[in-house]
């Protein structure tokens, strides 16, 4: 008779296993996986030296001066005075020059106090205008100041006018 | 009561204990068939006349009410053979005098009884989890795989165990052929050659895992030892005109399969950045006359830090002069100009650090084989050649998935078969191989007809001991038995059924072999591997042995149980590529050809064109030859796979029939 219930020998038992994982795996690739440390970084940097010399020379510029104009006459051996002899002279008291400024132009037109020449300006635009004064000619027994402080200018300039 | 009467009680399915009570006749029994294969649950066929009720009308046996389970017992005089059975099917014959029932001792809590023995066979070696798949787990029946062992159905009780199929658990009924109830019928005794026996099982497994770590090596020392006297970078260092140490690797780079930057620090040893520097002196000379002479000098340079071995690569020089006169051929002023422009390329001297971070995520075979041989009489042709069983579709769950509860420990392990728990995963394959050969060596099947005075003693959980002049001495495992009563004639045929192993008997013993490391005394058997040891696949059972495996895995030597170093895991050594020096060659011979023309000399825009062109050249044929630092770190992602000879014993088979002597 046969069996009630079929109990045989687990011999083959299908699908018990667990699913198969991957299948083997392939050779390893020595290429795959590299580590590259590198760069393009650095490059040339430019390193530069400039040395700039420069020299000048200045003469001073008469722009104006102010004269007195004398009479001399001639004087004779007796210390008479003829008067009918004489030359006409022109007597500076006061030069004024012009001189360039190195440097930067100042910013102010009257010179600073206890610098330089009390009566120095300095115009902008970087010129030294310096003033010279001389000794006035002193009138004498054959020397007659005929007019004083006739202002002269340099050509360039406006024709100057006598104080 | 005589010996050969039957008893049958119509009983509640609540009645599970015989007592006197059920020596009734609800039935009037005239022919029976008791009997139980092995696996199987005991069966009784019995006919009975037709049930009436009392009024003479046949009633329906499997009627609402009426009792389908059953006492059967038949007295064999010492004792009686009980059975306790329910109704199964349709009678036969119910239109006769006489109806065929037929009644099976099978549990109705069968599953349930199933699954509770089951869960109690769960556990290693024969049963090993992680060759089985998930859901099928829960299949109770795949549990026995590895014992030799079958289900048996008690045929009073319905207690569901399981009986080995060599040698039975309940102990051993002898038939000597002497004694009065040691003898056995002539008529009824037979012998036959089931099959040839199995010699030999060719078993291949594969086991699994994921070997996964986590951790970070410090490259620096080893980059820096190879690169360093390469580059003639200074102490710690490595010098190149492209590698900068704004292009070092940043953190969170790949630099590798599975491999990617977890620290790195680089930073120049001189300060490149181009600085200013200016000086002017003036000098006023006043003559006193009204005359001043102004002089001034002024002198502007762009530098940096030039690190030792950079190269000029371009020098351009520009020198102008003038002198101005007035109206009157006096100098009234003098100027001159020098500039010059280095190009230069300066030589990086970086100092690194490299950190490397791992994430391994390998996946790990180890393929396992070996041929288990049965140590059995030949039949008909040698063992040797006889007939061979393949198991190959053995293969393991991921044995570090933590759904699986890690069964390799620690999935940064290289082996699990070298591992205690591996090792119970190889018993458990010996388990299966040895399941099968013992099973087919159950060859003779001997059938023989004892007195029934002695069926009361016969069970499938039994052996018998069989001496009968005509087989000779037999020792084998009871793996049917019937008691069967002709209605026809009154007689009672008693049979019973045994299978006899042909192995020549023995057993394996265990070596302790000889400890690789140091003595056993020392650190205990279990801490280190040996030589020539050989343990019995399982502690109750001295029919094979097996020579636990020492790992050797055949992957890239990472060992992630302990801490790893640069050389650890190099895959390709460092290789650098244009060093400084093969740099400097190959710009120079870049530019080697780029001259100015000598006759006539070169007036200005030539100098100028030259030295452009020449920093052009330099600049792409740097480009060509970029300093690159070339290694392979062993890949986190890589497929391994060991293969394994398991040594084994043969497989000692107990000598249940001699076939050489027969």
């Amino acid at each position: 008779m046969p069996g009630f219930e079929t109990i045989v020998r687990p011999v083959v038992f299908p699908n018990i296993r667990p699913v198969p994982t991957r299948s083997l795996p392939p050779e390893d690739n020595p290429e795959q996986g590299k580590c590259t440390i590198g760069g393009g970084g650095g490059g040339i940097i430019a390193v530069t030296e400039n040395i700039s010399v420069s020299g000048s020379v200045h003469n001073p510029k008469e722009t104006e001066r102010r004269v007195d104009q004398v009479r001399v006459s001639q004087k004779n051996e007796d210390g008479t005075i003829n008067r009918e002899s004489f030359v006409e002279l022109e007597v500076a008291n006061r030069i004024t020059m012009e001189d360039s400024v190195a440097g930067d132009p100042p910013e102010f037109e009257s010179a600073p106090p206890g610098v330089g020449d009390p009566d120095a300006i300095y115009p902008k635009g970087g010129k030294q205008l310096s003033k010279y004064y001389y000794a006035p000619i002193k009138e004498a027994d054959n020397i007659e100041i005929t007019k004083r402080n006739i202002i002269k200018k340099e050509p360039a300039t406006k024709e100057g006018s006598g104080e | 009561m005589p010996a050969g009467l039957p008893y049958f009680a119509w009983i509640d399915a609540s009645e599970t204990t015989f007592g006197p009570e059920h020596m009734r006749w609800d039935e009037a029994v005239f022919e029976f068939i008791l009997s139980q294969q092995e696996g199987d649950p005991a069966s009784l066929t019995a006919k009975v006349r037709r049930p009436v009720n009392e009024a003479g009308s046949v009633i329906g046996l499997l009627g609402p009410g009426r009792k389908i389970w059953c006492w059967f017992a038949f007295d064999c005089g010492p004792a009686l053979v009980k059975f306790r059975g329910r109704l199964v099917g349709i009678p036969t014959s119910i239109f006769e005098e006489l109806v065929t029932l037929e009644f099976v001792a099978r549990p109705f809590d069968v599953v349930a009884q199933k699954e509770a023995l089951a869960e109690t066979l769960r556990v290693l070696p024969f049963y090993d989890p992680v060759v089985l798949d998930k859901e099928r787990r829960k299949d109770p029946d795949v549990v026995l795989e590895g014992y030799t062992a079958i289900w048996h159905y008690d045929r009073e009780t319905h207690i569901l165990t399981i009986s080995d199929e060599i040698t039975g658990e309940d102990g051993l009924v002898e038939f000597d052929g002497a004694s009065e109830t040691g003898k056995v019928l002539y008529d009824g005794l037979g012998l036959t050659l089931t099959s040839g026996p199995l010699s030999r099982v060719d078993v291949s497994a594969e086991f699994t895992w994921t070997q996964q770590a986590v951790g970070t090596v410090d490259l620096t020392r080893y980059i820096i030892d190879i690169a360093r006297p390469i580059t003639d970078g200074q102490a710690g260092s490595i010098a190149s005109y492209t590698l900068t140490a704004d292009s070092w690797p940043k953190p969170k780079t790949g630099i590798g399969d599975g491999w990617e930057v977890a620290e790195s620090r680089c930073y120049e040893n001189y300060d490149l950045t181009l600085r200013q520097w200016t000086s002017s002196t003036t000098v006023l000379v006043e003559t006193g006359d009204g005359q001043t002479i102004n002089g001034s000098r002024t002198h502007s340079r762009s530098t940096f830090a030039i690190p030792p071995g950079s190269m000029t690569v371009g020098f351009d020089i520009q020198s102008t002069w003038s002198v101005s006169y007035n109206d009157d051929g006096d100098a009234t002023g003098y100027s001159s100009n020098y500039s010059s422009t280095a190009s230069v390329l300066p030589l990086h001297h970086i100092t690194p650090t490299l950190v490397a971070g791992y994430k391994a995520e390998r996946q790990c075979t180890e393929l396992v084989s070996f041929s288990l041989i049965a140590d059995v009489q030949p039949i008909l042709t040698d063992p040797e050649d006889g007939e061979a069983m393949r198991i190959d579709d053995i293969r393991s769950v991921n044995l570090s998935d933590p759904e699986e509860g890690v069964p390799i420990g620690d999935p940064r392990r290289r082996s699990y078969i070298a591992t205690e728990r591996g090792n119970r995963s190889l018993e458990h394959l010996i388990a299966l191989a040895r399941a099968h050969l013992m099973k087919r060596a159950r060859v003779v099947e001997i059938a023989f007809a004892p007195k029934l005075a002695r069926m009361p003693e016969i069970t499938l959980r039994k052996n018998v001991s069989l001496i009968e002049p005509r087989v000779g001495e037999a020792v084998g495992k009871i793996i049917g038995y019937s008691i069967a009563l002709d209605g026809s004639d009154g007689r009672v045929k008693c049979e019973v059924r045994i299978g006899c192993t042909i192995g020549y008997g023995g057993s394996q013993v265990a070596f302790a072999g000889t400890p690789t490391y140091c003595s056993i005394d020392y650190v205990g058997a279990d801490y280190q591997q040996f030589n020539d040891r050989v343990v019995l696949f399982d502690e109750g059972d001295t029919s094979v042995g097996y020579q636990p495996p020492q790992a050797a895995p055949n992957d890239d030597g990472i060992d992630f149980l302990s801490a790893l170093s640069a050389e650890d895991v190099i895959d390709i050594p460092l290789t650098v590529e244009n060093p400084p020096r093969d740099q400097q060659t190959y710009i120079l011979q870049a530019t080697m050809g780029h001259t100015l023309p000598r006759t006539p000399a070169a007036d200005d825009a030539e100098l100028q064109k030259y030295y452009e062109t020449t920093s052009e050249l330099a600049g792409a044929a740097l480009r060509q030859v970029e300093t690159k630092l070339i290694f392979k770190l062993k890949s986190m992602t890589r497929e391994f796979s060991s293969d394994y000879e398991l040594q084994v014993t043969d497989l000692k088979i107990p000598t249940g029939y001699d076939l050489e002597a027969a």
